[in-house]
């Protein structure tokens, strides 16, 4: 068993259900939880995308199937930004290719209308977003879960 | 000017600030520029100009250092980036050696620090628009002094231009022309002397040496007509230069305009004021009347349910008052209205109204209002009458707000109204629930009492309902709940209250019995009506029976909590009569001491026959809403009888002493199963468990309870021993020493239905308690009586002060969670949360919950 506690659907469920579209998963291995997105996204049938700088976004269900010209970030933002079906996007290490440029491209996004909603979540180990996006987007952890959300009611845990 | 969703290229922002530069950073967002770059300092904003970047506007942080900032406007205007873009500056709060009232050279605006957003974007678009418009303004001077003309002449103040040396008239608007009365010819270029005001040469000279030296100047006085009348005025004279000559700028204004304008704000305050109270409507309505003089004003509500029967909430009479005066009023008018449709006769309404009222006195003045609600539903009506006339256009409105402030009142009544009974009612039935029926049983006592009559209370008990539950699944068990329901409210009449009472049991009670037979007829028709199959959705039909019992008021008992006892063991009698039938509950009869003595017979057998159960009620944290324990619970579930209410047979244990052999048996059941459960989950649950006032007599209890902990492995520090308050701790020796000696084994002590016994300080003081169970009757009233509401929190508080942990017992809707939190209770146990259940389904609600934390599948699953 991997060293990081496992990512559970809950974290993807949370995901979805965020009402910020931009998120930032907290992640100390960033590989694995990658990996177990993978995992996820092929057991739930999600639509789960990755991003990296070497080959753009690419499906995590569909092992090669990537999206041309998207290898850019600011390419793959706006690609992000003008789809209309619902998916998530996780970008690795997109701290070393945000441009300042591309603030306004993430607020754009935060603001796009929550139906079909896309979901563009920035995996790494404490990433930082601009200042600018402060209050726009939601921190989860991959691990860690908040149990504080779980309540009981007549019977049933609710969340 | 560009829109905002228009092309409008880079934006650089340079200040320290990190909220202006956010704030700047959301008004050009707003303004709709492709780039922004943020920067701290103008060194970073060197580094950006140094990239291939297009720059279309500088917001440029301007401090004290005044060369430095205006050498860098330079630097920016040699760039290639930034060589055109328009630099607003920011101005610090001190201002340093800048003034907001002129630009250094290279700044086209200021925009003031800490930056307002709202602010910043439009001065930001005003900049652009004036950078875009520029070469079109300084060619198209000749038609700017036509561009306000438009203003000048449609404005409704009166206005006019003075040559300022010879005082003559050089022009007015229309205004000016008509209220005057004059011709626009025998106006201009006479002297404003005539048409300012009334005044003194001295007064006047006054006044001209005042514009002379402000440039402005304000009085009051008559202003003249033609037909020799006058009105008062307010005078507004400024000085102000027109095609590049100096002029006077007059401007008058009504001043019996203003009055009215005043008087109607005023009268808006006074409503705001008056609404603000409970008794709101009548206060509001006062302010109209004393404001518009009015001769009859009413207030009708509408009924929701039963049309024509509005009440009047609120009435006022000048004249004449009879209490039959709403009545009167009622009509064709009020059903118009009432309908959503205004009635508005400012004149000669008892000429064109058919209202009986409004012909009888005469009123010239008619108007009704609709009360409109949110959803636009007419929740009633505002009705006023004058004998007078009205001429006043303001009142109209005035009107209208304040059926507007009516109607949000009435709106507000509504939703505390809904607000009250959504948790008095069980949301699956859409009966009343517990909380609801025990209000209820009570007020029918209450008025048993006071007229002598006699009614029934009913104990219905679905027969093996569980096995539904279990074998069709929890959704198939609540479609029968809700039939059941239905089946019930349609074999009584509208007069009786149907509740669910909990899970498959319901509570009736049967108002204004004559006879016991009436009663035992609709008890007929209630089992029979169970006994039709059920039809429930996706084609399912079930079998359903149901077992009852019936206790009277008076004969039976007089107090609600006997009542529902007396009910409960006659439809347990009915359960043991072979179920599907029902029974009254009967004193004590030969055949019930004998029944009696075989149910006991039956009891020394249940825990061989492995008949006894363990349910456990989940506790709560009071902060985190987690469980953190639970109490352990006994059920009898017989063979042929079902489900055996504790309160019927645990008094027959104590009695017969078998209380001792079950009180051992559940406590090593208790501790048996939450030790699995700690291994399993990694729970450290606390588990409560009941000592009996025999148990606690017994000498060797100490040695037991270590035993069993021993032999479950079970830590000490988990098992907390509950003791009820109502115990005498004279009439059991040794008592203190003997829950010393328990707490010295690492066990816990807990009062338990504290405030129903002693409560005596002295008592708790020498109590070795750890923690203080309130006891639910008061629990259950919060919200309900702001007496026990104050109990339960002069116990907390106490509680807390001799360091004891409260634990809140009988939760059972929100509200009384939200007031026990307040109040920091640290655990709370009720229905909102759960209903005890059997070892299994609570099991299953930790493997659930561990599920939903992720950490089920990675700790290993061990069990003994």
């Amino acid at each position: 068993m991997s060293a990081e506690p496992l990512l559970t659907q809950r974290v993807l469920d949370r995901i979805v259900q965020s009402p910020h579209n931009l998120i930032v998963l907290d992640s100390a291995n960033v590989a694995e939880t990658i990996a177990q997105m993978r995992m996820l996204a092929m057991r739930g049938g999600t639509s789960v995308y990755a991003w990296e700088a070497e080959s753009g976004i690419a499906s995590l269900r569909e092992s090669g199937l990537h999206v041309p010209g998207s290898r850019r970030f600011g390419d793959a933002l706006r690609y992000v930004l003008q789809g209309v079906h619902f998916g998530i996007y996780l970008f690795v290490d997109a701290d070393a290719h945000l441009r300042p440029g591309d603030t306004l491209l993430l607020r754009r996004i935060s603001r796009m209308p929550s139906a079909n909603g896309r979901k563009l979540v920035f995996v790494g180990n404490r990433f930082e977003l601009p200042e600018e996006l402060d209050g726009m987007f939601e921190r989860l952890a991959a691990g860690t879960e908040n149990i504080q959300a779980l309540r009981l009611r007549d019977g049933r845990w609710v969340q | 000017m560009a829109g905002a969703g228009d092309h409008r290229g880079g934006a650089l922002i340079v200040a320290a600030d990190r909220d202006d530069r956010r704030a700047l950073f959301d008004a050009l967002d707003v303004v709709g520029f492709d780039a922004i770059y943020s920067a701290k300092d103008r060194a970073q904003a060197r580094e950006f100009l140094a990239q291939d970047i297009q720059v279309d506007l500088v917001l440029l942080e301007m401090r004290d250092d005044t060369a430095d900032a205006l050498a860098f406007c330079d630097e920016l205007r040699r760039t290639e980036v930034a060589a055109d873009a328009p630099i607003i500056g920011i101005l610090g709060g001190q201002g340093g050696p800048w003034r907001p009232d002129s630009l250094p050279p290279g700044l086209v605006e200021w925009i003031a620090s800490p930056v307002k957003r709202d602010d910043a974007t439009a001065r930001i678009k005003v900049a652009l628009a004036a950078r875009s418009t520029g070469a079109a303004r300084s060619s198209g001077s000749a038609a700017q002094g036509e561009r306000y003309q438009f203003a000048f002449d449609g404005s409704l103040d009166e206005l006019a231009l003075v040559d300022p040396a010879s005082g003559r008239i050089l022009d007015v608007n229309t205004a000016f022309v008509q209220r005057s009365g004059y011709a626009r010819t025998q106006i201009v270029g006479s002297s404003i002397d005539g048409f300012d005001a009334d005044l003194s040469p001295h007064r006047r000279d006054e006044v001209n040496r005042k514009l002379a030296r402000d440039g402005s100047v304000q009085l009051r006085g008559a202003k003249p007509r033609a037909n020799g009348s006058s009105y008062p005025v307010e005078v507004h004279v400024r000085v102000a230069v027109q095609e590049g000559r100096v002029v006077h700028f007059y401007q008058f204004r009504d001043l019996a305009e203003l009055d009215r304008h005043q008087q109607a704000l005023d009268m808006l305050v006074r409503l705001a004021r008056a609404s603000a109270h409970e008794d709101g409507v009548e206060a509001a309505l006062k302010v109209l009347v004393d404001w518009l003089a009015l001769d009859l004003a009413v207030v009708f509500e509408a009924s929701a349910e039963h049309a024509g029967e509005e009440q009047a909430l609120c009435f006022y009479q000048r004249f004449g008052a009879s209490e039959d005066g709403p009545a009167r009023m009622r009509g064709a008018v009020l059903k118009r209205v009432l309908a959503g449709k205004d009635v508005v006769h400012m004149a000669h309404a008892w000429r064109l109204s058919d209202g009986e009222l409004v012909r009888s006195q005469r009123f010239e003045c008619l108007i009704g209002i609709p009360l409109d609600g949110e959803r636009g539903d007419c929740l009633g009506a505002l009705l006023v009458a004058r004998r007078d006339a009205l001429d006043d256009g303001a009142a109209l409105e005035a009107l209208r707000v304040a059926a507007r402030t009516f109607a949000l009142e009435l709106e507000l009544r509504h939703s505390r109204d809904q607000g009250r009974a959504s948790g008095l009612m069980d949301p699956l039935t859409g009966l009343p629930n517990r909380l609801l029926f025990n209000d209820r049983l009570n007020s029918a006592i209450h008025e048993a009492h006071r007229t002598s009559e006699m009614f029934a209370v009913v104990f219905v008990d679905l027969d093996r309902f569980k096995n539904i539950n279990d074998s069709l699944g929890h959704a198939v068990g609540d479609q029968v709940l809700a039939a059941v329901a239905r089946r019930l409210r349609g074999s009584v009449r509208a007069s009786d209250t149907v509740a669910r009472y909990a899970g498959d049991e319901f509570t009736l009670i049967l108002r204004h019995i004559v006879q016991r037979d009436d009663v035992a007829r609709i008890a007929e028709k209630i089992v029979r009506a169970m006994e039709v199959p059920l039809q429930l959705a996706g084609g399912l039909e079930l079998s359903m029976t149901a077992s009852l019992g019936l206790s009277f008021y008076p004969d039976d008992a007089t107090d609600a909590e006997r009542l529902l006892k007396h009910a409960d063991v006659a439809m347990y009698s009915a359960k043991g009569m072979g179920r599907n039938n029902f029974q009254a509950y009967v004193a004590v009869p030969e055949e019930s001491h004998r029944q009696r003595l075989a149910l006991e017979a039956k009891l020394r057998q249940a825990e061989k026959n492995g008949e006894l159960r363990v349910f456990y009620q989940p506790q709560i944290d009071g902060k985190t809403e987690d469980i953190v324990g639970m109490e352990a619970l006994i059920r009898w579930e017989h063979p042929e009888l079902g489900m055996i209410s504790p309160g019927f047979f645990i008094p027959m244990a104590e009695e017969s002493g078998l209380i001792i052999a079950i009180g051992e048996w559940i406590l090593r059941a208790a501790c048996h199963d939450a030790c699995r459960w700690q291994r399993r989950f990694g729970l450290p649950l606390r588990v409560g468990v009941n000592l009996s006032a025999l148990q606690l007599r017994q000498p060797n209890l100490v040695q037991i309870v270590e035993t069993v902990l021993r032999e479950t492995g079970m830590e000490a520090d988990l098992l907390d021993l509950e003791v009820t308050e109502s115990i005498s701790m004279k009439s059991i020796p040794n008592l203190l020493e003997t829950l010393h000696s328990l707490r010295d084994l690492g066990c816990g002590i807990s009062i338990d239905d504290f405030g129903t016994g002693q409560s005596s300080l002295d008592y708790i003081k020498r109590f070795p308690a750890d923690r203080i169970k309130i006891d639910q009757a008061f629990v259950r009233n919060i919200g309900v009586d702001p007496d026990d509401e104050a109990i339960v929190q002069a116990t907390i508080s106490m509680a807390h002060n001799l360091n004891r942990v409260v634990v809140a017992e009988g939760v059972e809707i929100e509200q009384h969670l939200e007031f026990l939190r307040a109040q920091g209770c640290e655990v709370l146990q009720g229905f909102l949360f759960c209903r005890p259940l059997p070892a299994a389904s609570f099991e299953n609600l930790l493997q659930e919950r561990a599920r939903l934390l992720g950490a089920a599948t990675a700790l290993p699953a061990t069990h003994t």
